[in-house]
């Protein structure tokens, strides 16, 4: 064996690395909303777009 | 556009302050959360009380090694620049070890944590993964980061063995060496592959540069 046992230091351990783990996975969850998010308020400032465009064809249409 | 352009130019030795500054603060990232999450007496208890395997090299095996190759492929990954693992080595244990020292924590004496040794030896490992990831750059992203994790976590075991552990604890002995091997490669498997499963989820931030 290669020194004491230090039970007190292992638990320290295992709580930090539940905290760290809980706070990186808490990070990855934030990263994921504000991407859906994201893409969620990019799709919908493009439904206008979409409307103009299909009301320009309808007019050119109706030119012709 | 510019920027890309510019990264495909430069050549391939030169460390921009990009690489510098990224994978220097990814080490240095790694380094604090290391010395946060293992403090003195934990990895001997959980590698030679709990588990009961031989030593000395079992934590560095199955703990630092891993550790900080995560941090390196993650680096690498990032910055796709030659360079980058080494300083990411760098970053990761000056970081421990000034940080160790300035809020005066203690450290693991028979690894010699935190000392010049400590630095050293993970500059070994940060040049061996950088070999190991040119060496390997025409194989499949998931085996380069297989090979280069456990050889890099072996040169760690090997040089902590031979320059480190006769100064603090004494030279391994014969019997624990296999046992001692097959840990360090089980390390570097499991470093490959998180470092692996980490980086799909992140892009690149320098484009495609050398290292695709």
């Amino acid at each position: 064996m290669c020194g004491p046992a230090d039970y007190q230091a292992l638990q320290t351990c295992i709580v930090r690395m539940v905290e760290v783990s809980a706070v990186g996975l808490t990070a990855c969850a934030l990263q994921q909303a504000v991407s859906y998010f994201g893409a969620f308020r990019a799709d919908r400032l493009r439904l206008p777009e979409t409307q103009l465009t299909a009301d320009a064809v309808v007019a050119l249409v109706e030119v012709k | 556009m510019e920027d890309r352009m510019a990264c495909e130019k430069d050549p391939p030795m030169q460390l921009q302050a990009r690489v510098l500054g990224v994978s220097a603060l990814v080490g240095a990232v790694g380094g604090a959360i290391f010395l946060f999450v293992f403090p003195k007496g934990s990895i001997t208890t959980l590698m030679h009380h709990v588990l009961g395997l031989p030593g000395p090299g079992a934590g560095i095996a199955l703990i630092l090694g891993p550790v900080a190759l995560v941090f390196i492929l993650l680096s690498s990954h990032l910055v796709r620049r030659t360079g980058s693992a080494l300083v990411t080595a760098l970053g990761f244990s000056i970081t421990y070890a000034a940080l160790a020292a300035i809020v005066g924590l203690p450290t693991n004496e028979k690894g010699a944590f935190g000392s010049l040794w400590f630095i050293l030896g993970l500059a070994t490992c940060g040049i061996v993964a950088e070999g190991m990831l040119f060496l390997t750059r025409s194989l499949k992203p998931q085996w380069r980061w297989l090979l280069t994790a456990c050889c890099a976590n072996l040169a760690l075991l090997i040089f902590c063995w031979t320059v480190i552990f006769p100064r603090t604890k004494g030279w391994v002995s014969w019997d624990a060496v296999p046992m001692l091997l097959a840990n360090a490669l089980a390390g570097g498997l499991v470093a490959g592959i998180v470092g692996r499963g980490i980086s799909t989820r992140l892009p690149g931030l320098t484009g495609p540069g050398q290292r695709r």
